[in-house]
């Protein structure tokens, strides 16, 4: 027996290490694309996430009426054509013929109207065009391809920030009608994209296969369909450490969850490829205007003096931040250049000279005091994030340098966002991501949104002038003229002060094809990545 | 037990943030915020919404995922079979690296091989199992390609069911065996000594039968107890080796659901760990009339 045993022992720890597939879910050469996913989206339904990673899988399933080329040019997608009435209030879209559902049935008005009926009740991203702020009031169908879309007040962005957004995207009206809202994007998922919903094992894997039929891919993408890859697995790997070693290992074929710290192991490999192009993430510092010492314009001057936003780049961001001057990037729509000119540059001497003008002195301990307050501060940022809590110490010593006692106090994002809203901190440095000025600026500075997300504390009737000017203008000069008031006014008042955008980062194994045509687009449209990509 | 847990983790959970505020992000305006919040009942009073939930609960209702808006009942269902899979195969690495060991060093005492295994036990008790995964992973997958990285394949019962279990069951089990086999060891030396040992080797039994039959039966009361003691850090070590290896297990769930403030979906899988807990305890509480015949449950 003994004599036995050993042999079969080595045998069977052989076959177990034998060199093979190092994935349960592994890169096939072929029909397969692997793609890491470094979160799992909690539900990819399009109207009831404004989750990334949701986002992100369901752009591939369902389709808006319009989308964006690498300008951010409104271009059809599900809509052959468009007319705006004079007033912006009535907006009139034909629908391409012959686009079918991936069950089949034929695409008509009936299922946009059921689509955006459903957008408006439940999608926390339709606020722009809700009845209740002069939105979609009636939308009618005269024939099966024609759809008019009413609204109460002029909504001149209503294609760019609701109809050209995937979270907008298409689903037939008995798909609605028949499935309960919470199976929907979870057990099942009905579009007109490159791709169909297959299968989703929680916590591991979510399955698409190619859509056959699809052939109206948008002009800018020089496959129109169907994708190349036969089926396309999103692999969820939580972990940055582990996704690094599945990328390295090949396992994965591309990812566009990798971190700084991935990025530099990455970046070595012979085998794998890695790309950055620009987000419109903005990482900012806010200063809380409830605060008695920053209600001086020249304190509050003083700071933004004394950051180096380079070192938190380089420091907080491993290099893949750039800094930034404005609370908008370049990546964002209505991003006005101009802005650069009001920007504070690092400057210590002249942040000195500016706190000495108002009055604060530096004490025995070095720090500023004036009559007898010394200047000690809170600031709060996230803790769950390197990034952040990184840019928080950076950001500590500097102000050190000029006589600011810093105490940094970190928690999650949640505990932070609560924090912020109540007011319980002096100087915060939070976070935000969006693709266009409008809305965006108005959350973050209109005084309408104290506290909920403007966390200034501070309201400005001239920038909630020209906010709303930006909001209600019909015309697109008069619209960015405005943008550029509110950039300015935002810049110049010193109480936000814009850090570090960073980079998005991709890295592919070098058989994986179609990147060239990737870079040419530089935010990475979702269907460039479903139609472009191919095996070298 | 139950209701002291779920009413713990439910009042620690309300004092961390808004989770409809924390899901959608500074982005989205307040009334839209607020109508989340009014659909899930989050604007009402803190005790109401407990008793809601402890009512629902024991009619097998978890509640609705704040975040997926899926039921959390079948969330749970789907993640909880890995779990206990992997905690389960991890305890029999445990057992199997730790007995054996146990044994061997209280039978050869002060040997060589008594010394190795006290410096094993130091090695595999010290190694967090983050970095052991880690550690694993660079060198069975990076590296030597033998291993998978992560992941999960669909059955245990296959060859590729056995490749991709084993890193993280061996990454899970190893380090409690450390634990494990010093507690044998000592349990075995005083049994060893008592006198119906001695009986039996002066019967003129083998020794692997006096060994395995008088002695270790015996010296197993206390190495059941332990296990009882360590299955939380089990289901508790399993959330951390599911994030490394990307395991579909209800710990990544678990960790997910706190970092978005996803009350119904963690108050739901806390409850099932508690269940599973108590469940395993009360095996633990059987073993021992099986184990030794003198203990009897009236």
């Amino acid at each position: 027996m003994r004599r036995w045993l050993t042999p079969l022992v080595l045998i069977g720890l052989a076959a177990l290490v034998l060199p093979g597939s190092t994935s349960p879910v592994s890169a096939q050469a072929g029909p397969t694309l692997v793609q890491g996913l470094g979160e799992e989206p909690e539900n990819i339904d399009p109207q009831r996430t404004n989750r990334f990673h949701s986002l992100v899988v369901l752009s591939y399933i369902v389709e808006p009426l319009f989308t964006l080329d690498k300008d951010y040019k409104v271009v059809p997608l599900l809509a052959q054509s468009h007319t705006w009435s004079a007033d912006k209030k009535t907006l009139r879209v034909v629908l391409k013929d012959g686009i079918t559902f991936h069950n089949g049935a034929r695409l008509t008005s009936a299922d946009v109207k059921a689509t955006f009926e459903r957008y408006i009740t439940v999608s926390p991203l339709s606020s722009y065009v809700r009845p209740r702020n002069g939105g979609i009031v009636g939308m009618d169908t005269p024939d099966p391809r024609t759809i008019v879309f009413r609204f109460a007040q002029a909504k001149p962005l209503a294609m760019i920030s609701d109809l050209s957004d995937a979270h907008a995207g298409i689903l037939p009206a008995s798909f609605i009608a028949a499935t309960a809202s919470s199976d929907i994007g979870i057990r099942a998922l009905i579009g007109t994209g490159p791709y169909m919903f297959k299968e989703w094992v929680p916590g591991d894997r979510i399955v698409l296969e190619r859509n056959e039929r699809y052939r109206h891919g948008p002009a800018f993408s020089p496959n129109k369909g169907p994708a190349h890859f036969q089926r396309m697995i999103f692999r969820i790997i939580p972990e940055d450490a582990t996704m690094t070693a599945e990328v390295t290992s090949g396992n994965v074929d591309i990812t566009f969850d990798v971190t700084p710290s991935g990025l530099q192991q990455l970046r070595g490999n012979p085998n794998v490829t890695v790309m950055q192009a620009p987000t419109y993430s903005v990482q900012y510092l806010v200063m809380n205007m409830e605060r008695w010492m920053f209600q001086n314009a020249k304190v509050r001057q003083a700071i933004a003096h004394s950051i180096d936003k380079e070192a938190i780049a380089r420091a907080a961001w491993l290099g893949v931040g750039r800094p930034v001057e404005g609370l908008i990037n370049q990546a964002t729509i209505g991003f006005w250049p101009g802005v650069r000119q009001y920007s504070y540059a690092y400057d210590v001497a002249r942040a000195k000279t500016l706190f000495a003008e108002a009055g604060w002195r530096p004490g025995p301990d070095g720090i500023l005091r004036k009559d007898n307050d010394r200047f000690e501060v809170t600031l709060i940022t996230f803790s769950n994030i390197d990034q952040w809590r990184r840019a928080g110490v950076i950001v500590q010593s500097q102000l050190k340098q000029v006589g600011i006692d810093v105490k940094v106090e970190t928690a999650e994002v949640g505990a932070i966002y609560a924090r912020a809203q109540a007011g319980t901190f002096d100087i915060g440095i939070f976070r935000n991501t969006w693709w266009l000025a409008q809305p965006y600026l108005t959350f973050l500075t209109h005084s309408v949104n104290i506290p909920s997300s403007n966390y200034s504390r501070w309201p400005n009737p001239e920038l909630d002038k020209s906010l709303d000017a930006a909001s209600n203008a019909l015309d697109d000069g008069d619209r960015e003229r405005a943008l550029q008031r509110v950039q300015r006014i935002i810049v110049e008042s010193a109480v936000w002060v814009p850090l570090v955008s960073n980079t998005s980062l991709l890295a592919a194994k070098k058989s994986v094809g179609g990147l060239e045509i990737l870079a040419q687009h530089p935010w990475w449209p979702v269907h460039l990545r479903a139609l472009a990509l191919t095996r070298k | 037990m139950a209701i002291g847990v779920t009413l713990l983790v439910f009042s620690l959970l309300h004092l961390t943030g808004d989770p409809i505020r924390l899901l959608y992000g500074p982005n989205v305006p307040e009334e839209i915020v607020q109508q989340r919040r009014d659909e899930l009942g989050l604007n009402r009073p803190v005790p109401v919404q407990y008793v809601l939930w402890v009512g629902r609960a024991v009619r097998g209702d978890l509640g609705e995922s704040i975040t997926a808006g899926g039921r959390v009942t079948a969330m749970i269902a789907a993640r909880v079979g890995p779990t206990v899979e992997l905690a389960g195969l991890a305890l029999v690495v445990t057992l199997a690296v730790s007995l054996p060991a146990g044994v061997i060093s209280a039978t050869r005492r002060n040997t060589w091989l008594d010394s190795l295994s006290r410096v094993a036990a130091l090695f595999w008790v010290s190694m967090p199992i983050f970095w052991l995964g880690l550690l694993f992973i660079l060198a069975f997958g990076v590296w030597l390609h033998v291993l998978p990285i992560s992941g999960r394949a669909e059955t245990f019962w296959s060859l590729e069911g056995l490749r991709s279990h084993t890193l993280p069951v061996l990454t899970l089990g190893l380090p409690p065996a450390a634990l494990f086999t010093r507690l044998t060891r000592s349990s075995m030396l005083e049994v060893i000594g008592e006198e119906y040992v001695r009986t039996a080797r002066s019967k003129g039994l083998a020794e692997p039968a006096v060994i395995i039959r008088h002695a270790l039966r015996n010296a197993l009361i206390p190495v059941l107890t332990l296990i009882g003691l360590r299955l939380p850090w089990l289901f508790g070590g399993a959330v951390i080796t599911e994030t490394v290896f990307a395991w579909p297990g209800m710990g990544r769930l678990l960790v997910d659901a706190v970092l978005k403030r996803d009350y119904p979906v963690v108050q739901g899988i806390v409850l099932v760990m508690a269940a599973l807990v108590v469940a395993s305890s009360l095996l633990i509480d059987l073993l021992y009339s099986y184990v030794d015949p003198r203990i009897r449950y009236d």
